[in-house]
């Protein structure tokens, strides 16, 4: 079966702690129908999967675990299926974060999540509109060093040098700050491209038109 | 090199109409309601036609305009941007700030909240995160007038109480702090500058100015002193002038604001 063959259902996790509200009137703004995706049947018949988050590491973890979501999710590594996680969901794709050290996340990579500190040690919080330093060709639906999305975060996913096929950096108080990855299957986006304006809203639109 | 861009935060105060009853949009000064100037769903699309980088609602009318019409209207003007979303205005408890998550709100701002039941506070950043928290204080900055008996019933504080104050809060788990002095509010005299100083040395959380901004000179001197963001109300209702016009007159200031 050709690519055109399958057909695009884009489907966003759930969290009662989450954004999916903003993602899916962002989808529909943009012309994209998507469904709910609240157990494990919902899963199922999605193409492309949108895992949202506004909240913190632990408690995306253990709505999924609540909702029987986390292992199906974890499973769709290296398939077909087309996976996006957004901020929190973005940061539960590796093994751990400093924001609940008990919890394990998906562990698709092997990166742990810590806190943007200053000189000082102080916790600082990125909040607000950054660029991203993507280099070369390097395409990630799209995302344009020209324009800038917002950020709403303090942990963050940190750079580590040729770890993902593709990736996207934001340096802010001395981390440097990965803000968008793609490898295989996944993408991860730390910033709100449902809060991004038009900007943000495009990055959405090539993800559903990533085949 | 930080590249963020210091933000501009329209703020929409929103109380019951005296004659229609709706929910509409205020200005007010010295922290009374002050003027009705609209439809909250109206004014976010043209703040979001606008590229307005954030917006903030705030309901000032909690004895007529209950939590759950509050989220009907948040609701309302979620449907209408897609910019973060701050709300606040008695969101005091888990329950009621989980009601605003769901929505697809990005932060609630506490004030009340924060003075009367702090780790109730704490609950809420521990679910939500606490990037999702903005903590409000209100002040008085007047050093020729004393503190109104009205606000001081509300919570509003003298400015020399100010760092203390800053302190304790983030105690509680929050991730921004805005600052408001009841004292500009409405009065277009510029934002308190001391006022953001003494926040300012106070904490390494990004620091909102609010009150007072009635020239574009009063924001670049906000943003000089090292606000990240500035809360504007009244500047925006009846200033006439476009918020592309603000963004580039600042930029010409040298300001790092957002121009697409």
């Amino acid at each position: 079966m050709s690519d055109d063959e399958i057909k695009t259902v884009v489907g966003v996790v759930q969290l009662s702690t989450g954004n999916a509200k903003s993602v899916a009137r962002g989808l529909k703004s943009i012309g994209v129908e998507s469904i709910q995706i609240e157990d494990r049947k919902s899963l199922e018949q999605c193409s492309h999967v949108i895992l949202p988050g506004v909240a913190s590491f632990g408690a995306v973890v253990d709505e999924l675990q609540a909702k029987k979501l986390f292992d199906p999710i974890r499973k769709l590594y290296d398939t077909n299926v087309r996976v996006i996680g957004l901020c929190a969901g973005m940061q539960i794709m590796g093994e751990e974060s400093s924001e609940n050290p008990d919890i394990k996340g998906l562990g698709w990579f092997d990166y742990k999540c810590v806190e943007i500190v200053n000189k000082e040690g102080k916790r600082k919080f990125h909040t607000g509109w950054n660029s991203i330093e993507v280099s070369g060709n390097e395409d990630i639906l799209s995302a344009s060093k020209d324009v800038s999305y917002y950020f709403n975060h303090s942990y963050f996913v940190p750079a580590v040098e040729k770890k993902f096929e593709h990736i996207g950096l934001t340096p802010y108080f001395g981390s440097n700050i990965t803000s968008i990855f793609l490898e295989k299957n996944i993408v991860g986006i730390q910033f709100h491209p449902e809060k991004s304006q038009k900007a943000g809203l495009s990055i959405l639109k090539n993800f559903v038109d990533w085949r | 090199m930080d590249t963020i861009f210091r933000r501009i935060i329209p703020r929409i105060a929103i109380s019951r109409h005296k004659t229609n009853h709706s929910v509409a949009g205020i200005t007010t000064k010295l922290y009374e309601p002050h003027r009705f100037i609209g439809n909250p769903p109206n004014q976010a699309r043209i703040f979001e036609s606008n590229m307005a980088d954030e917006l903030i609602i705030v309901n000032l009318d909690l004895d007529s305009i209950s939590i759950e019409t509050f989220a009907e209207l948040v609701s309302d003007v979620s449907s209408e941007i897609f910019m973060p979303l701050s709300v606040g205005g008695g969101i005091d408890t888990l329950e009621k700030a989980s009601v605003f998550f769901e929505i697809g709100i990005e932060k609630i701002v506490v004030e009340r909240g924060l003075i009367n039941n702090g780790k109730e506070v704490n609950r809420i950043a521990n679910r939500f995160g606490s990037q999702s928290i903005v903590a409000s204080c209100t002040y008085w900055g007047s050093a020729t007038t004393a503190i109104p008996e009205s606000l001081a019933r509300r919570g509003v504080i003298e400015i020399k109480d100010l760092p203390r104050r800053i302190i304790e809060m983030q105690e509680f788990g929050i991730g921004e702090i805005m600052i408001n002095d009841a004292s500009r509010d409405g009065t277009r005299m510029g934002s308190n500058l001391d006022a953001l100083n003494m926040t300012l040395e106070n904490t390494s959380l990004p620091v909102i100015d609010s009150c007072g901004f009635g020239k574009t000179k009063h924001i670049v001197e906000s943003f000089e002193a090292g606000s990240s963001a500035v809360a504007i109300g009244t500047y925006f209702a009846f200033v006439d002038q476009s918020f592309m016009q603000l963004r580039n007159q600042l930029a010409n200031h040298g300001i790092r604001v957002r121009l697409k």
